[in-house]
C-alpha cells in the first residue's frame, strides 16, 4: 500500500528582522547604558565628563589653534600651535635627506606598503612573494641608502620617519633569518650548540634593548682592531637585528613546536635529512603559523627604534624634538608629542588590526 | 675512511667542536683587541674600581649617599635599589590598572567597554618614549611648592614631587615586643573564630590600627606620623618621590597595563561560557561568579603572559635615564662608566645583575604559577 504524500514546497522565510523605530533604539539604549543603578550612574557620569571634556580639547586641538603664520607671536596662549609641525612637515618626514633624491624614499614607502596586499591576497603566487619578502631590504637599503647605480647617501643625512622606516624594515627583515637559525639550534640535538643558543636567547631578552644599544656606542670600538671605525647607524642596526632576533627565535620556536611530530617522522621515513625536513616541511608551516605573532614582534621593534634618540640619531622623535630645542619654538614639545604619538598609533593600529586579520584568514584556513 | 666521517655520532661531534672553535677563535680575537685597545688608551682593566670614590652626584636615592664618600659600589647599591623601588611598585600599579582596564572592557556598560577599548589601543601603539616625555612636560607643568596640591593636608603634589607622611618607629625593643607579642596572641584568637575569611581579616587589621593608635596616644609616642611641612621653599619631613620617579612610574605602569588588560581580557574570555552560565544557573550571583568560578580558571593562563609584562617592566627602569631618574644603567652603566673608562667591567656588571633581577623575578612568578594551576591529585 503506498499513500502519495504531497508536501508543498517550503517557503523561504522572510530574514529576521527588527523594526528600528524610537522604541528599538531606546531599549538598546537602555540595555547597553542604564542595565542597572550602578551602570546608569557610570553612564550619567562618563556622559557629563566627555561633555565637558570633549568640546575643549576639539577647541584646544582645532577651532582655537593657529595653523598659519611665522614665528610663536602668531600662536594663541590657551590653544594648540600647530605652525612648527607645519612648517618642518618635510624636516619630519625626510629628514635632512637631499632634496633632489626624495623620489627614492617615497618609492621605498610605497614598496613596503605594496607588501601588505600581496601577504593579503591568494592569487600572488607563493614563490614571488617569497622572492619579494627576501629582496624587500635589499631594495630598501639601496634605494635609501645607496649603492647599485644609485648615488650613496651620507648617514647623517637620514633621518625623520624616513629613518624610523629604515631601521624599522632593514632590522626586521634581517633578524628573520638569524631568529630561525637560533630556534633550530634552541631545538637541536647536538647540546653544545643547544645550550649556545639557549645561553644567547635568555642573556638577551633578560637585558634592556637600551643596554646594548649604549654598548654598541660606546664599546664596539673597544673590541675592533685599531683604527677601524664603523658607522654609529650600522651598529645600531646591527644591535637591533641581533637583539630582536633573540625574541623572535622564542616566537619561532613556538611554532616549531606547534607542527606534529608526525610530520618530521614521515620525512625522516621518506629518506629527507634535516636540512631538507626543515626547508619543506617544518619551516613552510611554522612560519606561517608564526606571522600574527611576528607582526606583534614588528610592532614592537617599530616602536623600540625610538630608542635610538637617545643615542643622538635623529629618528623621527628625535627630529621632533630637535625642532622644539630651536630658540623659537622652545617649550612647546606637547604639541610635537601629540603628532609623534599620534604617527605611531596610526600606523601601529593598522598593522594590528591587518594581523589579526591574517590571522583569522589562517584560523579559517587550518580545518 | 669516507665512512668513518660519515658516521653520525662523529658528524655531530665535529660539528659541535667547529662551532666551539669558531666561537672561541672569535672571543680570543675580540679579547686581544680589546687588551690592545685599552693599553693604547691607558685604561687599567679589573674590578678594583668598584672601591674607588665614584665622586658623582645621584638625584633619588632611598639610601644615604654622599657622593663625597661613596664608591661605585654604592653606587651600584644605589641603582639595583632603586631600580627595585620603581619594579616594586610599578608591578603592583600595573596588576591593578590591567585587571580595572580588562574589567571595563568586558563591561555590558557600551560606554565604560568602548571607553576602556580606546585607551589600550591608544597607549599600547604609542612608543613607551612618547608616553615618558609626554607625563614628563606634563609634571614640568605642576605648581610650585607654595600652591601644591594637597589631600587634607597629607600628601603633597607640586613640582619637586610627590610627599607623603612616614611612620617613625621611636619604641624600645621590650615595648616593640610587648605590641608584637600582644597583636600575636589576640590576632591568633582572631584567626580561629569560625566566621568568613574576610571577616577574620578585617579583624586583624582592625587589631593592628588600634595598637597603632594606642601606641601613638600613649605618653611615650611609640609610633608617630611624621607629616611633610611646608618650611621656608621647601617641604621638611616625610618622604618624597621626585618628579621623574613618578613621572617614569606613571608611564611605565600605564603603559604596561594596557599590555596587561589584553593578557587578562583574552584569559578572561578563554573561561568556557559553560562554566559562568552553569554557575548563575545554580543561583550564585554575577560577583560571586566571577570571583570563585571565572578568575581561578582565568589565571591559569593569565600567569605565564604577565610574566613577560612584569620583565619588561622591569626592564623599563632602564628608560628613566632620559629623564634623569637613575637605576642600574644610569649608576653603572652611564656615570660610572663615563668616569672610569672600564666600559667593560661596568657593562659584564649591569647585565650580569639585570639577568639575576629577572631571573628572580622569573621564579617568583613560577612558583606562582605552580600555585594556580590545575591541581589534578
Amino acid at each position: 500500500m503506498s499513500e502519495l504524500v504531497s508536501v508543498s514546497p517550503v517557503e523561504e522565510r522572510a530574514p529576521f528582522s527588527v523594526e528600528k523605530n524610537l522604541a528599538y533604539y531606546f531599549k538598546t539604549a537602555r540595555r547597553n547604558l542604564f542595565n542597572s543603578p550602578v551602570d546608569s550612574v557610570l553612564t550619567i557620569i562618563l556622559l557629563v565628563a566627555l561633555a565637558v571634556c570633549l568640546p575643549k580639547a576639539v577647541d584646544w586641538l582645532y577651532f582655537s589653534a593657529v595653523f598659519i603664520g611665522e614665528n610663536r607671536n602668531a600662536c594663541h596662549p590657551d590653544a594648540a600651535c600647530w605652525i612648527p609641525i607645519i612648517n618642518f612637515v618635510d624636516y619630519y618626514i625626510y629628514g635632512p635627506y637631499p632634496i633632489d633624491e626624495r623620489w627614492r624614499v617615497d618609492s621605498a614607502f610605497a614598496l613596503g606598503v605594496l607588501a601588505f596586499p600581496m601577504l593579503m591576497s591568494k592569487k600572488v603566487p607563493q614563490k614571488l612573494l617569497m622572492a619579494y619578502v627576501l629582496l624587500l631590504p635589499a631594495v630598501i637599503w639601496f634605494l635609501i641608502k645607496g649603492g647599485v647605480g644609485f648615488t650613496d647617501i651620507s648617514t647623517t643625512a637620514l633621518g625623520g620617519v624616513t629613518l624610523t622606516y629604515f631601521l624599522g624594515i632593514i632590522a626586521m627583515c634581517l633578524s628573520l633569518p638569524v631568529a630561525i637559525l637560533l630556534a633550530l639550534g634552541r631545538k637541536s640535538r647536538l647540546p653544545i650548540i643547544r645550550w649556545v643558543c639557549i645561553l644567547y636567547i635568555e642573556l638577551v631578552r633578560a637585558v634592556p634593548v637600551l643596554t646594548f644599544l649604549f654598548m654598541a656606542s660606546l664599546m664596539l670600538q673597544l673590541f675592533l682592531p685599531g683604527g677601524v671605525t664603523v658607522d654609529v647607524l650600522f651598529r645600531i642596526l646591527f644591535v637591533l637585528i641581533f637583539v630582536s632576533a633573540a625574541y623572535k627565535a622564542e616566537i619561532i620556536r613556538g611554532a616549531i613546536q606547534a607542527v606534529p611530530v608526525g610530520q618530521v617522522e614521515a620525512s625522516y621515513a621518506m629518506g629527507c635529512g634535516y636540512w631538507k625536513t626543515m626547508a619543506y616541511v617544518v619551516m613552510p608551516q611554522a612560519l606561517r603559523n608564526s606571522v600574527p605573532a611576528l607582526i606583534t614582534n614588528f610592532i614592537g621593534l617599530f616602536k623600540e627604534t625610538t630608542l635610538v634618540m637617545i643615542l643622538g640619531l635623529l629618528e623621527l622623535m628625535g627630529v621632533v624634538r630637535a625642532t622644539f630645542e630651536n630658540v623659537e619654538w622652545v617649550g612647546m614639545h606637547t604639541e610635537g608629542m601629540l603628532v609623534v604619538s599620534f604617527f605611531f598609533f596610526i600606523i601601529c593600529f593598522s598593522i594590528a588590526q591587518y594581523g589579526a586579520l591574517l590571522e583569522r584568514r589562517i584560523k579559517s584556513t587550518k580545518h | 675512511m669516507w665512512r668513518l666521517i660519515h658516521h653520525r655520532k662523529i658528524k655531530d661531534l665535529g660539528l659541535q667542536l667547529l662551532m666551539l672553535l669558531a666561537l672561541g677563535t672569535l672571543l680570543v680575537y675580540l679579547t686581544s683587541n680589546a687588551i690592545y685597545n685599552m693599553g693604547a688608551a691607558g685604561i687599567t682593566s679589573g674590578f678594583d674600581f668598584l672601591f674607588d670614590k665614584s665622586g658623582y652626584d645621584i638625584s633619588y636615592s632611598l639610601i644615604d649617599y654622599d657622593p663625597k664618600t661613596a664608591s661605585h659600589m654604592d653606587a651600584w647599591i644605589v641603582g639595583v635599589i632603586n631600580t627595585l623601588a620603581f619594579a616594586i611598585l610599578a608591578i603592583v600599579l600595573t596588576t591593578i590598572m590591567s585587571l580595572m582596564l580588562a574589567v571595563m572592557r568586558l563591561s555590558s556598560n557600551w560606554l565604560v567597554a568602548k571607553l576602556s577599548l580606546f585607551v589600550v589601543e591608544y597607549i599600547r601603539n604609542v612608543p613607551i618614549l612618547v608616553h615618558i616625555f609626554i607625563w614628563y612636560s606634563m609634571s614640568l607643568l605642576l605648581p610650585s611648592v607654595k600652591a601644591a596640591f594637597s589631600l587634607f593636608d597629607v600628601i603633597f603634589l607640586s613640582n619637586r614631587g610627590l610627599m607623603f607622611p612616614t611612620i617613625e618607629w621611636n619604641s624600645s625593643v621590650i615595648e616593640t615586643l610587648a605590641m608584637v607579642s600582644i597583636v600575636l596572641v589576640l590576632g591568633g584568637l582572631i584567626a580561629r573564630i569560625k566566621q568568613p575569611k574576610r571577616y577574620r581579616l578585617m579583624g586583624i587589621l582592625a587589631l593592628v590600627a588600634v595598637m597603632v593608635v594606642i601606641a601613638e596616644l600613649s605618653s611615650v609616642k611609640g609610633i608617630v606620623f611624621v607629616l611633610p611641612e611646608l618650611k621656608g621653599f621647601n617641604f621638611v619631613g616625610g618622604m618624597t618621590l621626585p618628579p621623574e620617579f613618578f613621572t617614569l612610574l606613571i608611564a611605565v605602569s600605564t603603559y604596561s597595563a594596557a599590555h596587561g588588560s589584553e593578557v587578562v581580557r583574552g584569559s578572561i574570555m578563554s573561561v568556557a561560557k559553560g562554566q559562568s552560565e552553569a554557575a548563575l544557573a545554580m543561583g550564585a550571583k554575577p560577583a560571586v561568579v566571577m570571583h570563585k568560578i571565572v578568575i581561578p580558571q582565568a589565571l591559569r593562563s593569565i600567569v605565564p603572559p604577565m610574566t613577560s609584562v612584569y620583565i619588561n617592566v622591569l626592564k623599563a627602569a632602564a628608560l628613566g635615564s632620559v629623564i634623569g631618574f637613575m637605576d642600574i644603567m644610569g649608576t653603572m652603566g652611564g656615570s660610572s662608566l663615563n668616569i672610569t673608562g672600564q666600559a667593560i667591567e661596568c657593562m659584564l656588571i649591569v647585565m650580569v645583575t639585570y639577568t639575576l633581577l629577572n631571573l628572580c623575578l622569573a621564579f617568583g612568578m613560577g612558583h606562582i604559577n605552580r600555585k594556580v594551576q590545575f591541581q589534578e591529585r
